[in-house]
């Protein structure tokens, strides 16, 4: 006899339909962020055991003194590419793939704001990392190390493709980084559901969401610094070249200026796993948790005052040393409230001993090791007796294997049952635990020792007789211990998924949200989104799981048969929108292989192929935009419990406002260091600029840049006559901008084409150029832009009641002219007033 | 001064509640600055009054950015004493705010007082170099 179906088993049938993506090669369409974070956290996974795997070769070849096993130039190759893998292959994309399938179920959202964004970013990082490794086949494997120092990667010293498939393919999946990041920041302020204001938000998801703000101000550094190193190899234009004004130190700054900041951006998110695992392993809530914000706000903003500490050696002025090895100090401050805030909640509650727990326990010892061995090197003169010896490399591995690794297995047992709907096995993963704590200590304890020995890092062989035989064998034994653990974890998950006990709903009898879903979870997450009234839900709300399964919360009714969420206010979480999201699509895939064209083109030089990749990456952004709309204004939707909400494209400051926001605020980090560029030149490089290469004629330069500023006043009236209904004008306006924004790259042209510099010849001279060329794609994109809201107003999709396309434009549009304004003090008044 | 607002910056709001931090960073950023300009336009061997001329300026740019961040301690602790939690406000996001934003303030504070402190300290060791300014003394050539 079948049972009769319970209502949420109807609602689960009909929200299915239009929730689930196809099966086969359609998966290849899922935007779904279950699927994306699940994809993330695979492949993040399988890049791990690679890199493992390089270490262990390397391992293999220190063991014994005058070893033969690998030469030189392979053992080059796999320190670039086991740092470069770890970090850009494993770290950063795993945690995301954590953030994109976690945040959505703890903030009580259906899915991310921006579902294609984050299918596109696990396109670009799956091509990215595939590029980079492509290397292998090609015989051309980076081996400049992982921060790829000027000058040894430079041309002249890498004359290979080594560098350049480093470069490309790191910034391939860079954007990755940034979209996820984009796309968390937005979900995160504004589908957070009704009722989880911002004191009750989980602390994973004020640990991602400052990581985001890091990434977001971080990555462009590092993406600028590699465009500009792949220019001077391409083009042969001189950035870091000191005999053409260039300066090699500025390839440091632009790298770490991106790395440190990026060491927190692994660990703050595993601060975040431990501040939900050991509350719910407690089960008590988290003590201070407004210390605990506070403390990650903190970090997120002192960690970039840090960057110069990998670079005491370089002669930087020592009073400038002094500031960064005080912020280097300084950071360990709000780390230790983060802890201290651990272990009281620790004591205070009844601690389980389970695999979860023996992760979190391992954490703080290897962490609070690494630490101490921070705050050893964040001073100078320590730092400048252990600089490149073994000791950084052992200090490092405590980090970011105690930081970020032990957190990371515990949050991956503790959220298991998630991804498989089973229970781990406890006592494999209690071996795999053992296993690997005394591996990993026997591999990196010694290593110390090793560098105090005086061994230098990166050497692939040394004589005997130094006193390194020994800790180097220890060292080595220890890397394959931890190697057997990390099989062992392969063998447990390959188990897992055959024969783990079924998990019931929340098996560990967790407070937060993502525990309300079904296990595995539907892609949907939610049947109907729950009213939050506490930080943790399930330990306050009674029923919670049944009232959200049987549609007591909103947006129940599956009948407009759209993907649908709750866009809420971005302090109080009131309900203000209901945003429609996009569904499966192939978009995502072919905008990253058009993308992938261009970074492939560019590699091999096939320069024609690489621009119809860039053009063609372009034209289908435009098409995911014209895909985005909606024609139907079905005016207010019932949001259930007599909850009337508005669509999101009313909104004028919708998703998309939010999402474009945060990309310029990325894109004007990315300006910034380009400006940083030109005026650290300017400061260390001695005649710069040099007075034979400045531009004097200011006419029609100035005359193109208050063209700029004029249009930017269309716009603004444009924008005012599209709210007041009047579109003949607001044409106008818009006409007139394009109009205006044309003149200005007329004027420009003309004063460049007048420069009779070659690029070629100095680094001012290429700076320039570059200035000017950032500022041309971006004045053309804005005319794109603008052309294409005409032609939307003409469909309809844009009107008085739904501005948000051409609010998007507009402020593409001032950003672009604010930049020209910076960029004009750069390229026209600075050498001629300073 | 009330309590709630600077121009448009209001307690109850993200900004306001990193402000401490937006401080610390533009300093930061300031004292690095004008350190490398002044090595490059040759102010790291002037002499004002006794005083090692880069060392005043790094000073004269903290001073007033200290006291901006003290008005907004104080403006942030202002608003904690007189939050309470309303009928319109019954999570407690107000309090939460002001507190998030007076710890900031402070460990803002206690930043940039210890990055400075170098600039404060180079002065006193000063006669032990042979009388020279340390950021002088120790320029590269």
């Amino acid at each position: 006899m079948i049972e009769p179906r319970s209502t949420a088993d109807r609602l689960d049938a009909r929200f299915s339909i239009f929730w689930s993506a196809p099966s086969g090669l359609g998966q290849l369409s899922a935007v779904n962020h279950t699927s994306i974070g699940n994809r993330f956290i695979v492949t993040g996974f399988i890049f791990f055991l690679i890199g493992g795997l390089l270490a262990m070769l390397m391992r293999t070849q220190l063991a014994l003194p005058n070893n033969d096993f690998i030469d030189f130039q392979t053992y080059n190759e796999l320190f670039s590419m086991h740092g470069t893998t770890m970090m850009f292959l494993f770290a950063v994309p795993i945690l995301e793939g954590f953030a994109l399938y976690l945040v959505p179920k703890m903030i009580g959202a259906r899915d991310l704001i921006f579902p294609r964004l984050s299918a596109f970013g696990y396109w670009c990082y799956l091509f990215g990392g595939v590029l980079l490794y492509s290397s292998f086949f090609f015989g051309q494997v980076p081996d400049s190390g992982w921060f790829m120092y000027t000058p040894l990667s430079s041309r002249e010293f890498t004359p290979g493709k080594g560098s350049d498939f480093w470069l490309l393919g790191v910034t391939f999946v860079e954007i990755s980084a940034v979209t996820a990041a984009i796309e968390l920041i937005a979900s995160i302020l504004r589908t957070r559901a009704p009722g989880m204001t911002i004191v009750r938000m989980p602390l994973f998801v004020w640990a991602m969401l400052v990581v985001s703000f890091m990434i977001v101000f971080a990555f462009p550094p590092l993406i600028l610094g590699s465009i500009l190193l792949e220019i001077e190899r391409a083009f042969d234009l001189p950035f870091y070249a000191p005999e053409r004004g260039g300066d090699p130190l500025l390839w440091q700054h632009l790298f770490w200026l991106f790395g440190h900041p990026e060491v927190y951006i692994v660990f703050l998110p595993a601060t975040g796993f431990l501040s939900m695992l050991i509350p719910a392993l407690c089960g008590r809530p988290i003590v201070g948790y407004t210390w605990i914000v506070m403390a990650l706000i903190a970090t997120g903003f002192i960690s970039f005052g840090l960057w110069v500490h990998h670079m005491y050696a370089t002669g930087i002025p020592h009073l400038a040393l002094s500031f960064f090895s005080a912020a280097s100090l300084a950071v360990v401050i709000p780390t230790s409230i983060q802890i201290f805030a651990w272990i009281a909640t620790l004591w205070l509650g009844k601690p389980r001993l389970n695999v979860p727990m023996l992760f979190v326990i391992g954490f703080f010892v290897n962490f609070i090791i690494g630490g101490l061995t921070g705050i050893m090197i964040a001073l100078v003169p320590f730092d400048w007796q252990v600089h490149d010896t073994h000791f950084i490399v052992a200090h490092l591995h405590y980090v970011l294997i105690g930081g970020m690794l032990f957190p990371l297995l515990a949050a991956f047992y503790y959220w298991l049952p998630h991804f498989s709907g089973r229970m781990h096995s406890e006592s494999i993963g209690r071996l795999v635990f053992w296993l690997m704590f005394l591996g990993f200590n026997l591999t990196f304890l010694i290593m110390h020792f090793t560098g105090m020995q005086g061994m230098p890092r990166r050497v692939y062989t040394y004589t005997d007789g130094l006193g390194w035989d020994w800790p180097n064998l220890v060292s080595s034994v220890g890397g394959f211990v931890m190697s057997a653990a990390v099989g062992l974890l392969v063998v447990d998950l390959l188990l897992h998924f055959f024969y783990g006990r079924r998990a019931p709903r929340d098996p560990w009898k967790a407070g937060s949200l993502e525990w309300v879903t079904r296990l595995p979870p539907q892609p949907y997450n939610f049947i109907s989104i729950p009213e939050i009234k506490g930080r943790d839900p399930l330990w306050v709300q009674p029923n919670l799981v049944e009232h959200t399964e049987n549609g007591g919360g909103y947006l129940a009714d599956p009948a407009s048969g759209r993907r649908e969420t709750l866009g809420t206010s971005v302090l109080q979480a009131r309900p203000e929108e209901v945003i429609h999201l996009p569904t499966n699509t192939f978009l995502p895939l072919v905008s990253a292989s058009f993308v992938a064209m261009f970074f492939v083109g560019f590699l091999f030089e096939l320069y024609s192929v690489a621009a119809a990749g860039a053009l063609l990456a372009l034209a289908s952004g435009f098409f995911w935009a014209w895909r985005s709309g909606d024609l139907q204004d079905p005016g207010e939707v019932d949001a259930g419990h007599g909850l009337h909400l508005p669509m999101h494209h009313r909104n004028p400051t919708g998703p998309g406002w939010w999402g474009t926001l945060i990309a310029l605020f990325s894109n004007g980090a990315l300006y910034a260091s380009l400006l940083f560029g030109y005026y650290f030149l300017w400061t260390a490089v001695p005649d710069w600029p040099p007075s034979a290469y400045v531009i004097h004629d200011l006419r029609l330069p100035t005359l193109g840049l208050v063209s700029l500023l004029a249009s930017s006043v269309c716009v603004r009236w444009a924008i005012s006559r599209l709210q007041h209904a009047k579109l003949p004008q607001f044409r106008a306006g818009i006409v007139a901008a394009v109009l205006l924004a044309g003149g200005f790259l007329v004027a420009e042209f003309l004063a460049m084409r007048a420069y009779a510099v070659p690029a070629e010849a100095h680094a001012y001279s290429a700076l320039l150029h570059i200035i000017v060329g950032y500022q041309f794609v971006h004045v053309g994109v804005a005319i794109l832009a603008a052309v294409f809201v005409l032609v939307r107003v003409h469909f309809g999709y844009v009107g008085p009641q739904r501005q948000l396309g051409a609010r998007v434009m507009s402020l593409f549009w001032h950003y672009t002219v604010l930049a020209w304004v910076l960029g004009y003090t750069t390229v026209h008044l600075s050498a001629l007033t300073l | 001064m009330n309590a709630k607002r600077l121009g448009w910056l209001q307690t109850h709001s993200l900004v306001w509640m990193v402000s401490g931090l937006i401080i610390w960073s533009v300093h930061f950023v300031l004292i690095y600055v004008l350190q490398a300009v002044s090595c490059a336009l040759g102010w790291a061997s002037r002499d004002l009054a006794g005083l090692s001329f880069i060392n005043v300026i790094l000073v004269a740019m903290t001073v007033p950015l200290v006291l901006l961040l003290l008005y907004l301690a104080w403006g942030s602790w202002l608003a904690w004493r007189s939050s309470g939690r309303t009928p319109d406000d019954p999570t407690g996001v107000t309090p939460f705010m002001a507190l998030t934003a007076l710890l900031i303030h402070a460990i803002s504070f206690l930043g940039i007082v210890w990055v400075t402190w170098p600039v404060l300290s180079a002065r006193l060791v000063r006669p032990v170099l042979q009388g020279k300014p340390i950021s002088h003394r120790l320029l590269p050539h």
